[in-house]
């Protein structure tokens, strides 16, 4: 685990010593922020229903543009093989990268915080459901990261890491919406409890409004440990070749 | 390449062996789940009761909730509620419980199709922009389960939305039709209708397109088929004895009735007495008393007509009780929505001090706290002076005009079934002894049952039914829960609080807070790394100026 830490470290002091994560910071706060006040003093309701409810479909784009680097740059300047020349295992360099991008991550989501602090100013919100919520965005951005982390070890192009995590970001949070199981109509209805249960953002809209469900969080916690376990494979098969 | 290659190949049964394990967890997990909710009032947590109900389809019922994509922002919180709860429902409905959300608007395919099931077009109104708007919506449900379907027309408040799907996925998926008996002592007002038909025609057909519904002849059969599971008894005055037994060990038995009661008589002259002893020499023994005085409401009552001979006058009559919908208990599902019931010529309920030990009660319909009550004799005059009756009235306040028991019963026949007198015909002996005596007599219930009764006998009669429609959807949602009970128990009336702000603020500070947290709290995040960038120029800077001067 000491490994795991240090390389964490060492992400983290990279991630913030460069402006990759104000960027990321920034944008997410202006933007999540723009969208729900929005609605917010329309609706006079004291709830930040609106603001988790655009969550995955911010995360869509916005983790993979954290992940596409993690591995990617690595393989471009070589600095990879440097890394694997040291006494460390692959997963433990995964883990530790993992994590640090995992916190920049972490630390914009509770730098949102402010706007739940102005609608519990306004009115008595349900602070479970609050609470909650929180708890599933960094759930779901865990998932997405692991995708992405692994889309980022296979390529040493940024931008194809990037194109690609966020195709399949997108697939995984539409597949389980009814604007695509509309169409699946006749003997193909059976596929459609399978894409619901595939689908990113169902599991996300169960937490939004309050309910923890331990189906949501397993989904959640395996679709971050598949990708994580892959890359590790990843690592392991461009360390031989 | 080839290596890498090599890699992956030489690998692969290890990496297709944990995606299968990863496969078999997200199928354990499917079965194996827990569910917590964190709204404070719990308003994600279906009863056991819906649960059940969803455990058991068999087949699938198919939601489609019709949800016009324009509503008011008003309407958003209670549309999200409803969506949430369908949510719920699939959850625990898993492949049994399909929802589709079809919005109508610019889909004239959808809305024809709405309006062929039956849905309505509602008128929602809300602010847009500072501006008051109208707007034409749809927001209702309809429900379909192999050839069969049932509506929720349109949902103004999904308060009672847990109720209204569990009930009618009762219905839908129920195999056999239920069977409510109805015990009918009435006879028709015309004396010159050569049957002396019954005055519950409109309700009996009513009921008729929704269950099997058996006429029960009491006082000839002194009987309840077994096959009954509810009884609804109307004008139920001067009962023998035996048929009060009867309905006793009925409801002790686990049986449900459904028992309006006369509290005040209406002669053909227009003249009024409190009613002859019925029903309610038995229900006395189960703790609630029939009290026949009459309620009266000054403000909320309903219109009646009356012919002056040369013409017909309509005037608004404070003996014509008028429930409201805060009158109607939110501990009761099945009737709380209902927004009217009209209650003409009315007595009232009260719970006797001591209740009988596993009895519960519940009061289910109430007056306002501005309704008084008169003794007899009763003067019906419609352009009497109202204020000065509530003045001189010796009881004012709330009254209760209906109230639920349920649970477990002791009987009113404590000794046994009633003996015969001695001039009791033959026939009736004989029948008495065949029906009564193999019974074996129950001193208290065996399973729980439920009873609920209105201090009115009269507002389900044709004629009120005719200008009062709300008595009828009374009727028909205590005959399904009566129906369903077992099924439905426990499913309460869960209203939503939407947690409106508690303080307005004003166009300044809205102005403040959007700004700052959309381009402050940014600028802020800015702020910061640009000063870590200047402290680490600076350090970088010392350690250089440190190597320069050492070197």
């Amino acid at each position: 685990m000491r490994h795991v830490l240090a390389i964490y470290r060492k992400e983290l002091r990279l991630y913030f010593d460069s402006p990759i994560a104000y960027i990321f910071i920034v944008v997410f706060l202006a933007i999540t922020s723009w969208l729900f006040f929005r609605t917010f003093f329309l609706i006079r309701v004291a709830s930040m229903r609106s603001f988790f409810a655009i969550i995955p479909w911010l995360c869509m784009f916005f983790i993979p543009a954290v992940s596409m680097r993690l591995w990617a740059e690595e393989r471009k300047t070589g600095s990879n093989e440097l890394l694997m020349s040291w006494p460390l295992q692959e997963w433990e360099v995964v883990l530790g990268k993992y994590l640090a991008a995992l916190t920049v991550y972490v630390v914009t989501i509770i730098l949102t915080t402010p706007l739940a602090i102005v609608v519990g100013a306004l009115g008595s919100p349900e602070w479970g459901v609050i609470v909650g919520s929180y708890l599933g965005c960094i759930f779901l951005g865990a998932a997405i990261l692991a995708i992405g982390t692994f889309i980022s070890s296979l390529t040493s192009n940024q931008i194809v890491a990037f194109i690609v995590s966020v195709i399949i970001v997108a697939g995984l949070t539409i597949v389980g919406q009814p604007l695509v199981t509309m169409f699946l109509q006749g003997p193909l209805t059976v596929l459609v409890p399978y894409a619901e249960w595939l689908g990113l953002a169902n599991h996300f809209s169960s937490i939004s409004r309050g309910v923890i469900d331990s189906r949501d969080i397993i989904y959640y916690i395996l679709l971050a440990a598949l990708p994580l376990y892959l890359t590790v494979k990843s690592i392991q098969a461009s360390k031989v070749g | 390449m080839e290596a890498r290659r090599t890699y992956w190949q030489r690998h692969s049964f290890e990496i297709i062996l944990v995606i299968v394990l990863f496969v078999l967890a997200a199928f354990v997990s499917e079965r194996i789940y827990t569910r917590a909710d964190l709204t404070t009032e719990k308003v994600f947590t279906l009863t056991d009761s819906t649960k059940s109900v969803l455990r058991n389809i068999d087949g699938i019922v198919n939601v489609k909730f019709y949800l016009s994509g324009d509503l008011p922002p008003e309407a958003l919180p209670a549309s999200e509620r409803i969506k949430d709860l369908l949510s719920e429902y699939e959850a625990y409905g898993g492949r049994h419980f399909r929802i589709q959300i079809i919005d109508p608007t610019n889909n004239p395919e959808a809305k024809k199709r709405a309006e062929e099931l039956g849905l309505l077009e509602g008128q929602m109104q809300g602010l847009s922009r500072d501006e008051l708007v109208v707007k034409r919506v749809y927001m209702g449900i309809a429900m379909t389960y192999r050839d069969k379907s049932e509506i929720i027309p349109i949902i103004t408040d999904p308060a009672n939305l847990e109720y209204d799907l569990t009930s009618r996925i009762i219905k839908l998926t129920r195999k056999t039709i239920p069977v409510l008996g109805i015990v009918d002592f009435s006879r028709s007002y015309d004396i010159q209708d050569p049957e002396n038909k019954s005055r519950f025609t409109t309700i009996k057909r009513a009921l008729r397109d929704r269950f099997e519904v058996r006429d029960i002849k009491l006082e000839e059969t002194l009987e309840v088929p077994e096959d009954i599971e509810a009884l609804i008894f109307l004008q139920p005055m001067g009962l023998s004895d035996e048929a009060k037994y009867v309905l006793d060990q009925y409801l002790l038995g686990g049986g449900n009735i459904f028992a309006p009661s006369e509290a005040i008589m209406i002669g053909q002259q227009m003249q009024a007495f409190p009613a002859l002893p019925g029903y309610e020499t038995v229900f006395s023994s189960y703790g609630l008393d029939l009290k026949k005085m009459m309620v009266l409401e000054n403000r909320n009552n309903a219109m009646a007509r009356f012919s002056t001979g040369m013409m017909v006058i309509q005037m608004p009559y404070p003996m014509w009780v008028r429930i409201q919908p805060t009158g109607f208990s939110k501990d009761f599902a099945p009737i709380a929505p209902l927004d009217s019931l009209v209650l003409p010529w009315s007595g009232y309920l009260s719970l006797q001090k001591d209740l009988p030990d596993g009895v519960k009660a519940t009061a289910i319909l109430q007056t306002s706290k501005d309704a008084y009550a008169l003794s007899s004799p009763f003067d019906l005059n419609p352009q009497q002076d109202w204020q000065a009756q509530r003045a001189n009235s010796s009881k004012q306040g709330t009254f209760v005009l209906g109230y639920l028991l349920s649970g477990i019963f002791p009987s009113a026949f404590p000794d046994g079934p009633p003996v015969p007198d001695e001039d009791t015909r033959e026939e009736r002996k004989q029948l008495i002894a065949e029906k009564l005596g193999s019974h074996t007599h129950l001193s208290e219930s065996s399973e729980p049952g439920n009873l609920v009764v209105v201090s009115n006998g009269r507002f389900l009669e044709d004629n009120y039914l005719q200008d009062f429609t709300e008595n009828l959807l009374f009727v028909q949602n205590i005959a399904d829960w009566m129906l369903e009970n077992e099924s439905l128990i426990g499913i309460r009336s869960r209203s939503v609080a939407a947690r409106p702000f508690e303080k307005e603020p004003t166009e300044p500070v809205k102005n403040l807070i959007k700004f700052g947290l959309t381009i402050g709290l940014p600028l802020l995040v800015v702020l910061f790394g640009l000063l870590r960038w200047g402290i680490r120029l600076k350090r970088r800077k010392l350690i250089r100026q440190r190597y320069v001067s050492g070197g």
